[in-house]
């Protein structure tokens, strides 16, 4: 936490951006608000600030959270300071032009109205920096072709909850087969009862256990889209 | 026509048996709503909303596959919720659910809307008492009441993300939320399921969202354990609310125990994926240590997707492990209308072969 007797001011830079990290992962809103204008003030990018001191802050919470150190609600909490971060920088990365790390369109599938996780993992995405359509709950095939023309990502997320529900996952990406876009975007799959084997099964590109694994998984095929 | 006395007799006797002491077997139940109405051929919206169809066709399955325990099984999620308004979602072939996308309460202004309701009029409550009423009259025994525990009754109308905010950063918006949500709903609908089944011997609880890393567990003992712990006050000290899972990710996995014992009084209950983590052994010591019986759940997932030769290993070791000396019971979380009746069978088989005291 920031206590009173912190003068920013007289900071350096990097220890700006480590209190910076600190306070997204407790929680602590204000101050990470008042952290990113200091480094703005000094002349940092928006987008350094962004990488250098929220993401970072956010990939601790990420592991945390995977290890069992952090429970839902102090990632909310973290990811809610995130936000008041992200509203200072939003308009300033599109002034700038800044590139994105990437887009990704996530939602649970039909007949599943099991959220949580899936929303963790939009978090934590736009926690890495990637813009995230989150479709919410219950999506049939037309509602994730939809958002896929519409925002055209570079990944689709799907997420179940329910053995009863996770085959649907098969029946979207036979849609985009038979679309012809399959080959065009990152396929990654998640929730409890899938593993790899089903991901494989089913030809999506990735099964992602945790919502650290979803960031680390997309953000490698970033890379690879990257670089071809 | 009482055409399931016998066998129901029989198994709730066997239950009471294992929960006492040794019985001739360990006795089994699962929750098998998605794979009735599959069975049955009808669909979902007609099975969640006739008594008849819900109670006899559940009935059927628990006797063709020899579960001991029949309860009234259904969306025991969505009731309340859905009777104050909350926006529900039907499917022809999957349970309803509340709609977390559209939370009832959006804000204080909201709270009136969180009142008793006509228990004879509103939503499907009138359809739950005929449920159970048919149940009496089939099984010859009497009904476990059943209701939606508060904080997962606060997440279906409010939301996930939302009550978890308002309890960190709006506790007294979120303490009035809890408190209408029991004073003025749950109580008064246990109150009046008592009033109709008054000789029934338990009131259970569902409550999976307060389960761990949704929550950590301080939420839990400053926010969940009270709330169950007023209405045991309001209701009866029969009332429990089993079915949180998640200690296995605990450094201290017996911390969410203790608070579990809180809320049951009588039993602890342990599920995979706890079980399959932890080893049912750590149950076993937990539950003798504090002189109480143990139920263990085989997960759903498990029942779903392994073979049946894995299914029969897994209730073997559980039931070795967790039946020595008696006091247990075997429960199979869930059967999904997808999970092969092989493996139902198998599980089955398995209680039966190795879960019989000589
Ligand atoms: C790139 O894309 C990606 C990448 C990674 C992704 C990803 C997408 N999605 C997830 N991930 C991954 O990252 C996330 C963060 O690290 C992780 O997400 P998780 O969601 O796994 O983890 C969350 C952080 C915490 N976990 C959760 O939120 C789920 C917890 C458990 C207890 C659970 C809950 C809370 C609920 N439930 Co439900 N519920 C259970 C769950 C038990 C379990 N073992 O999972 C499970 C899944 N439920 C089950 C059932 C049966 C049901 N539930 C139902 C309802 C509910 C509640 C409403 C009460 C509530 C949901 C609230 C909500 N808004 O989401 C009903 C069905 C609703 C429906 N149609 O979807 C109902 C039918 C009710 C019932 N028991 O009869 C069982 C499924 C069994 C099966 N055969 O499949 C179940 C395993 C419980 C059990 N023991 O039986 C990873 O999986």
């Amino acid at each position: 936490m920031s206590d009173d007797e912190i003068n920013l001011q007289e900071m350096p830079i990097a220890e700006i951006l480590e209190l910076m990290g600190e306070d997204l992962y407790d929680g602590y809103a204000e101050e990470v608000v008042e952290e990113v204008n200091e480094c703005l003030s000094r002349g940092m990018t928006p987008y350094d600030v962004l990488t250098n001191g929220l993401v970072a802050g956010m990939d601790v919470v990420g592991v945390d959270f995977r290890d069992g150190i952090l429970f839902v609600p102090e990632v909310l909490m973290a990811a809610r300071a995130m936000k008041a971060g992200m509203s200072i920088l939003r308009p300033l990365l599109a002034e700038t032009g800044a590139q994105k790390v990437g887009t990704m369109v996530i939602g649970t599938v039909k007949g599943d109205i099991h959220d949580i996780g899936k929303n963790l993992v939009s978090m934590m995405m736009e926690g890495a920096g990637f813009e995230v359509i989150n479709l919410g709950i219950n999506n049939d095939v037309e509602s994730f072709l939809g958002a896929i023309e519409e925002h055209n990502p570079d990944i689709l997320g799907m997420s179940a909850l329910l053995t009863t529900t996770m085959p649907y996952m098969r029946v979207v990406i036979n849609a985009l087969k038979e679309k012809g876009i399959r080959n065009e975007i990152v396929v990654l799959v998640g929730g409890a009862p899938l593993n790899d084997a089903f991901a494989e099964d089913i030809e999506a590109d990735a099964y992602c256990r945790d919502a650290a694994v979803a960031v680390e998984t997309a953000k490698k095929f970033m890379q690879i889209r990257q670089s071809v | 026509m009482q055409k399931y006395l016998t066998t129901f007799q029989e198994g709730a006797q066997r239950y009471a048996a294992a929960m006492s002491g040794i019985p001739d077997r360990v006795p089994v139940y699962a929750q098998i709503h998605q794979l009735a109405f599959k069975e049955m051929g009808v669909n979902a919206r007609d099975f969640y909303s006739q008594a008849r169809l819900m109670t006899l066709g559940a009935l059927e399955i628990y006797q063709k596959y020899g579960l001991d325990l029949a309860i009234v099984d259904y969306d025991v999620y969505n009731v309340e919720a859905e009777a104050l308004g909350q926006t529900m979602i039907w499917h022809d072939d999957g349970t309803p659910d509340t709609d977390p996308t559209k939370p009832l309460i959006t804000g204080p202004e909201d709270l009136p809307k969180i009142k008793t309701p006509d228990f004879e009029n509103d939503g499907r409550f009138a359809m739950i008492i005929e449920a159970h009423e048919l149940y009496r009259r089939e099984t010859g025994v009497e009904p476990v009441l059943q209701f939606c525990a508060p904080f997962s009754f606060a997440v279906n109308i409010r939301g996930f993300e939302n009550l978890v905010m308002d309890m960190l950063m709006e506790p007294d918006f979120a303490r009035h939320l809890f408190d209408r949500i029991i004073e003025e709903v749950l109580a008064p609908w246990i109150l009046y399921q008592k009033k109709h089944f008054p000789n029934a011997a338990s009131v259970s609880g569902s409550d999976a969202t307060a389960s761990v890393p949704l929550l950590n567990l301080k939420m839990i003992k400053e926010w969940v354990v009270p709330g169950i712990q007023r209405l045991r006050e309001l209701c009866g000290p029969e009332l429990s609310v089993p079915n949180w899972i998640g200690e296995h990710i605990l450094r201290k996995p017996e911390e969410l125990l203790d608070l579990k014992l809180e809320v049951t009084g009588s039993f602890i209950e342990g599920q995979d994926p706890d079980v399959e983590n932890l080893g049912p052994a750590f149950y076993k010591t937990y539950a003798q240590r504090h002189d109480v019986p143990l139920v263990l759940g085989v997960g759903a997932e498990f029942l779903a997707l392994a073979t049946p030769e894995a299914i029969e290993r897994r209730v073997k070791h559980y039931i070795e492990v967790g039946g020595e000396n008696g006091r247990f019971a075997l429960y199979l979380c869930n059967i999904g209308g997808n999970t092969p009746v092989e493996n139902l069978k198998a599980a089955i088989t398995a209680v039966r072969t190795y879960g019989v005291y000589t």
